[in-house]
């Protein structure tokens, strides 16, 4: 028997007595037993135990037997460590928390770096609470040891742990943690110095600007110039982040360097990283410095002989542009523009589209008119359909385009040939995003040329399409109204209640069930019921069955007459029918009645 | 939760190493003064000679069981340990006997000796139920990964499958005091007679575990794997594809290379060795069939498909044969230490490269000289497809590869000078202190004696070569008086 | 509750349903059962399969499946496209395990589907669906490794007995895995097999579940080592015989998912995309409607399949 298997009993009305003990005596027992499982859940309740036990017993006895469970498998390990935390609570007082240390420090460096991960965090939760005269006593010690470790693995702990260390020591104390930091950071290990390049700016962060521009920026330094670019790359966050701390501009302008330096550097990995990072770099550096100098950089990036790194700068055109100004992006941003988007590789012209609508917001109307529009109707015809897709989905960021005739007139094509598209996962896509497209389009152009291409999924041979269809038509009656649907969309679902193939027939029960939840409730009862329950004679039980589903969710939005006169009846019939499903759901449509 | 514990018993080995009466070394062993094939040609090393040490695995004579052939040797990055693995999907561990010892602690020319560590079986023979065939256990390639902690870590691959296993010392617990065991375990216990059980600890066993597992990407059988300088990724090659895969996803697996053509009639060449270069994280270097190695640089492009350098040896066109492209196929490539050169092993030949300089080979020296008016019968018998392996010294100024006959060479490039060593077990001592080389002019070359796999320790001139299901450690050692 | 309602004769046969929906809601999300559970799924699956004939009749409208073999996201696919049961009717023609890697997976969720809604799915007997077979292609092992041991194999080995071997879709369409057989020339004799067996090595029950069409004439031997090769003579004269218009088969990979053989009075339909994850073969389900029409849907391999993930993009570890 375990304690689950008690619980059970106990759900099953066997008495245990609320203050009985014997559940944790059980949990403490299945700590050690065989079964993962087991182990796992009787860990995740550690606080029950401890809240049993006391604080006394649980310091003395239960925390030191937690010590011995670490050869444990990782899955066990993760939340061991996750909840060594919450038994701060449960130690009789913070002056108490040091103990939690011991077998966080073991956790600390065992070869699973998710389980590093989160015994640091936990480590740092204890180290946050403790009186100082611990923090000297114990935690001290603890980092002394993990920085001067045999292993790498305790030295990339260090790093995760030293800023958290440095904000509890006394100041006497705090430089020689940074002296430890910086050690690390020129570690023989590169897996230590990845650690430090992770954790440099968290660092910097709280020791403020004047230790970061002396110490951190300098280990910066060696880090940026690193041989392994599996470190490098990791220098182009660093050095954002670190931008945030100093303030003084000579540091500024050496950082300046190292992102100029990492932008054009001879690994594609690190290019990358520096495109992904390009607008935080702008915002550290300034307006101007972006503007003369980095935009530069920028273009060089969207014009990398490595495609991943072109369409990494792509997706930041936008925002570059918008921190650059209209004559910049005129004069020096829309030439490259202008390439990428006839890019030989589609993850760059995919990239593109998904940001080059943010441009109509700053460049003004003649230059949209004129340079936008084209590229936009380029990549409409995009051999890509993700191309397509990503630059029809943000069509809502260019308010300008509204009801602009050019725009309209050659989305449509496009539009109808993703709504056509061979695969269904396109089809999908572009009808996921026809809510959106119609509040963009407006009434009157959907109705006139797009209602039909939504209504007529509605029988496409995909039942994915179908059901994505229904959901769709649902929002789109919100966003035109109910007289709208009535008058462009209740008619062409009606029609399909009577359709030759059954299964166009169920997604159109369905249809109108998700509609029930806009129309309100004369619609349902005039247009919807009749209809529906007119299927429920229906030489397939299929269709039949899926009335009563129909029926069970139109009941919340029907008075009890309606319910009583019109439904009910149809669910009796239903419920005697002679197919088990029919039954079924008729069953369950009645138990949904609400009782009087 | 697929992990298999395989234990043994560390103060027990006897009973898991089957065969080993050999391994016991004589301390006055002189046997393999003898060793030197050629004795006349190549004159004694100065700074020593090679003494074989150890020699592990039953006599040739007793070997039933062809699970027991060795196909992959490597010592982790210390030279503590060396794990071997074998045809039957097993791994071997022997452990430096003075591990517990700290450097300063150590005679600086003493003997290295190595002793069982454990066991483990590490790969299983499965049917591969996508195309109908069985993968056989064999163990194809072992690399150590760099120390995370007290445990030891090491990937081994068969033909399709790479596991990264961890080895460390598990305490035996013994739990008492348990709950359970408690009379007054009932409902209406109080928390008073809740216990806390003891734990005591009884032994110690050796166990691996299996932390993950690599598999389902390979369409071929994988030729290498090579870990990384950054200490976390690392690549798995085989035919025509390298990927790389990070140590702490078996998820993921990123596809660096491919040389498959569009159409498979196509196909020139497969690719036959891959690795890392041992310290620049960004370079790694395959060897092909068609005797060529490429050198990539993984900074210039996401995909790796083309060469930033090649280095390739042209055949006379007079010297062309039926088999001169079978005997070009490259077995095997290192780098040497430093990574300033690639070691390349062909055939016929050992090749040293520049990595700077793609025109000419620095250096090269022909292995098996005697072998090419054998290559019909090669042909015949199929060694000529013999992937034999190649180690680098320390200091990268030799080369270690071996040959049939239970014969290895060691070839120091700068010198020019090849030193041909016949495998021998250490000898029980014997009147003379040696035993006479038998110099009977056989003309049969005994092919099935062929010593594929060598390694070299990383620190100190001391190797470790196989032939058939016998490992033979060899060390250089200060040159004592020759008796003959 | 409704007063004047009654409380409803049937309830009690519902009250499976609640474990059954759980299971498929598990199954669903590729989580294989428990070893009770399977042990009782099949329990309930071998009541249900007793009662099913060697010819099944199944009526319109359904859709007409082939081989799965485990490939679990395909077939989640499958129904992606063609409507979750009990929405969609079902024909299944066998071949649900081996080879894939979520054997288990797939022939549990089936069963389950089966069992839940029986007369919306209908599952037949594959070459595959053997014990003998699925030691050697792989659902053995996918079990052990799965369940340690190989009970739950037991389970479905000992239940793959009582799948029916074919089914008559209106008196119009035969539909079974592998093909005709020279000592079967009318439908009684099918209805008259000893069919709760292994599948043996030959005979009129090992051809239903072997045999291939032929584009030569009269029967051939088959090339597998069991079952028989048929020509368009033999299926003509098997369908004009017993008043069918089609035979449906599964068993062979083709290209298009599906393959019309015999001037259209045989057809081969395969419903594992990308078959052994590198055959690069779309596949299809036929669907026929209340009308006795019908239609080819064609797909392609669900988007992700199988573990690892191939790449040759950036994987985020590079970063």
């Amino acid at each position: 028997m375990t304690s689950s298997d008690m619980m059970d009993i106990d759900e099953s009305g066997t008495t245990i007595p609320e203050e009985s003990a014997l559940p944790v005596a059980m949990l403490i027992d299945e700590l050690q037993k065989d079964e993962v499982e087991v182990r796992l859940n009787a860990i995740k309740k550690l606080e029950t135990i401890a809240k049993t036990l006391g604080p006394m017993r649980t310091r003395d006895e239960l925390v030191p037997y937690l010590n011995e469970l670490i050869d444990d498998e990782d899955d066990v390990l993760v939340i061991l460590a996750a909840e060594l935390a919450k038994l701060i609570s449960y130690l009789g007082g913070v002056q108490h928390a040091h103990v939690l240390l011991g077998p966080l420090e073991t956790l600390c460096t065992v070869e699973e770096v998710t389980v590093r991960q989160k015994s640091i965090e936990s480590m740092i939760a204890v180290t946050q609470v403790i009186p100082p005269a611990h923090v000297q006593g114990f935690v001290e010690p603890l980092v002394a040891r993990l920085c001067a470790g045999d292993w790498f693995t305790s030295r990339m702990s260090a790093c995760g742990f030293l800023s958290c260390v440095y904000r509890r020591v006394t100041a006497d104390k705090q430089p020689k943690l940074i002296e430890e930091f910086v050690k690390l950071c020129g570690d023989e290990a590169p897996m230590v110095r990845r650690s430090a390049c992770l954790n440099i700016g968290e660092f910097s962060k709280f020791a403020g600007a004047e230790a970061t521009v002396a110490q951190f920026v300098p280990a910066l330094k060696v880090l940026v110039e690193d041989d392994q670019d599996s470190v490098r790359l990791l220098t182009v966050e660093s050095s954002v982040m670190i931008g945030k701390v100093v303030k003084d501009t000579e540091a500024i302008q050496t950082l300046l360097e190292f992102v100029t330096k990492l932008c054009a550097d001879t690994s594609w990995r690190v290019r990358y990283q520096s495109s992904v990072f390009m607008l935080e770099i702008c915002e550290i550096m300034g307006k101007e410095v972006t503007q003369q100098k980095l935009l530069d950089i920028f273009i060089e990036l969207l014009n990398d002989n490595e495609a991943e790194v072109r369409s990494a700068a792509s997706s930041k055109v936008g925002g570059m542009g918008e921190i650059i100004g209209p004559e910049l992006v005129q004069e020096k941003l829309m030439p490259t523009v202008k390439k990428l988007v006839k890019d030989e590789n589609k993850f760059v012209r995919a990239s593109i589209a998904s940001v080059i609508m943010q441009l109509t917001n700053v460049l003004p109307e003649k230059p949209t008119q004129d340079e936008l529009i084209p590229l936009f109707l380029e990549l409409l015809k995009d051999e890509d359909s993700d191309t397509r897709l990503n630059l029809i989905s943000r069509l809502g960021d260019a308010e300008m385009l509204v009801g602009m005739e050019v725009m309209s007139q050659s989305l449509l094509p496009a539009i109808m040939d993703l709504a056509l598209d061979g695969k269904w996962r396109v089809r999908k896509a572009i009808m996921d995003h026809t809510p959106a497209l119609a509040r963009q389009l407006g009434k009157e152009f959907f109705n006139e040329h797009l209602c039909g291409v939504v209504l007529a999924n509605l029988v496409d041979e995909c039942y994915s399409i179908r059901k994505a269809t229904s959901a769709n038509l649902t929002e789109l009656c919100r966003v035109f109204g109910v007289e709208w649907a009535c008058e462009y969309v209740v008619p062409k679902v009606v029609n399909n209640i009577t359709h030759d193939n059954y299964l166009n027939r169920i997604t159109a029960l369905f249809a109108l069930s998700e509609m029930s939840k806009v129309v309100g409730v004369d619609v349902i009862k005039e247009k919807f019921l009749p209809q529906i329950i007119g299927l429920e004679k229906d030489p397939v039980p299929n269709v039949r069955f899926s009335v009563g589903r129909s029926l069970q969710q139109l009941i919340p939005y029907l008075s009890s007459d309606i319910v009583k006169e019109l439904v009910l009846p149809c669910l009796k019939t239903l419920s005697e029918d002679l197919d088990t499903d029919v039954k079924f759901y008729a069953h369950e449509a009645m138990k949904a009645i609400p009782c009087k | 939760a697929t992990s298999k514990i395989t234990l043994w018993h560390n103060s027990n080995t006897d009973n898991c190493f089957k065969i080993n009466s050999d391994s016991e070394v004589c301390p006055d062993s002189v046997g393999n003064e003898q060793t030197t094939v050629e004795a006349n040609k190549f004159a004694t090393m100065s700074d020593g000679d090679w003494r074989v040490t150890q020699c592990f695995g039953a006599k040739q004579s007793e070997l039933t069981d062809t699970d027991d052939l060795v196909t992959a040797i490597e010592f982790d990055n210390d030279g503590e340990y060396l794990a071997v693995g074998d045809k039957g999907g097993r791994i071997w561990i022997y452990e430096n006997s003075e591990a517990d010892l700290d450097e300063k602690e150590r005679e600086p020319s003493k003997r290295l000796e190595y002793k069982f560590y454990g066991q483990f079986q590490s790969h299983e023979s499965e049917m591969d139920y996508l195309k109908s065939i069985e993968i056989a256990e064999n163990i194809n390639v072992i690399k150590w990964c760099h120390r995370q902690n007290e445990a030891l870590l090491l990937l081994a691959a068969n033909e399709k499958t790479v596991k990264l296993w961890k080895i460390y010392e598990r305490k035996i617990k013994r739990l008492s005091n348990m709950n359970m065991d408690n009379e007054n375990l009932h409902v209406d216990m109080s928390i008073d007679d809740v216990r806390i059980p003891a734990m005591s600890y009884y032994d110690t066993v050796t166990a691996a575990t299996p932390r993950r597992v690599f598999q389902n990407a390979h369409d071929y059988g994988i030729n290498s794997i090579s870990m990384n300088s950054d200490h976390e990724t690392f690549l798995s090659s085989d035919d025509l594809r390298i990927y790389m895969w990070n140590l702490n996803s078996d998820k993921d697996c990123f596809n660096v290379v491919d040389i498959k053509p569009e159409k498979m009639e196509e196909l020139t060449e497969v690719i036959t060795s891959a690795c890392f270069h041992p310290e620049q994280c960004n370079i790694m270097q395959y060897s092909t069939s068609r005797g060529c190695v490429k050198l990539l640089d993984l900074r210039t492009n996401v995909l790796c498909d083309d060469y930033v350098k090649i280095f390739e040896s042209h055949i006379e066109e007079a010297e062309k044969s039926f088999f001169s492209e079978i005997v070009s196929s490259i077995s095997d490539t290192q780098f040497s230490p430093n990574g300033n050169h690639i070691v390349v092993r062909d055939f016929l030949t050992l090749r040293l490269w520049d990595i700077r300089n793609e025109s000419a080979p620095v250096s090269a020296t022909p292995i098996n000289p005697d072998l090419n008016d054998k290559l019909c019968d090669l042909y015949e018998n199929d060694c000529i497809f013999d992937k034999f392996g190649v180690a680098a010294s320390t200091d990268g100024s030799q080369f270690l590869t071996g040959s049939y006959q239970e014969q290895f060479y060691i070839w120091d490039w700068k010198k020019n000078h090849t030193e041909v060593v016949k495998a021998q077990r250490p000898m029980q001592s014997s009147p003379n202190g040696a035993k006479p080389m038998e110099t009977s002019p056989n003309p049969e070359v005994a092919y099935n004696q062929k010593a594929l796999h060598v390694n070299w320790h990383p620190k100190q001139d001391v190797i470790a070569v196989s032939v058939l299901n016998n490992l033979y450690m060899y060390q250089r050692l200060p040159a004592q008086k020759v008796i003959l | 509750m409704v007063n004047s309602m009654e409380k409803p004769s049937s309830t009690s046969s519902f009250a499976s349903f609640h474990t059954l929906d759980k299971w498929i809601e598990q199954l669903y999300d590729r989580k294989h059962l428990a070893e009770e559970d399977v042990a009782q799924l099949c329990n309930m699956a071998r009541e249900i399969f007793i009662q099913e004939e060697n010819v099944q009749p199944v009526k319109c409208p359904v859709t007409v499946c082939g081989d799965v073999h485990g490939q679990f996201h395909d077939l989640m696919e499958l129904f992606r496209i063609g409507g979750r049961p009990p929405d969609t009717n079902y024909l299944f023609m066998g071949d649900y395990v081996d080879r894939g890697y979520y054997s288990v997976e797939t022939v549990s969720l089936l069963v389950a589907l089966k069992v839940r809604y029986k007369e919306r799915i209908y599952l037949l007997r594959g070459n595959h669906e053997s014990r003998q077979i699925t030691q050697v292609y792989g659902f053995y092992d996918e079990c052990l490794r799965k369940y340690g041991n190989s009970s739950v194999w037991k389970y479905f080995t000992d239940l793959f007995d009582y799948l029916p071997l074919t089914a008559l879709i209106e008196e119009q369409i035969f539909c079974l895995h592998g093909g005709l057989s020279p000592s079967i020339d009318s439908l009684d004799h099918v209805m008259s097999l000893d069919r709760v067996q292994e599948v043996p090595h030959e005979g009129p029950m090992c051809d239903l579940l072997w045999s291939d069409p032929d584009d030569r004439c009269g029967w051939g031997i088959s090339p597998r080592g069991a079952g028989y090769t048929f020509g368009q003579d033999i299926a003509d004269q098997f369908n004009h015989n017993n008043g069918l218009n089609l035979v449906s088969r599964a068993h062979q990979l083709v290209q298009e998912g599906y393959n019309w053989n015999h001037e259209k009075k045989v057809v081969t339909i395969f419903s594992a995309p990308n078959y052994c994850y590198r055959c690069g073969n779309m596949a299809a389900i036929m669907e026929i409607d209340e009308h006795i029409e019908y239609t080819f849907l064609q797909f392609d391999p669900a988007p992700r399949r199988g573990e690892p993930h191939v790449t040759r993009r950036i994987p985020d570890y590079f970063l």
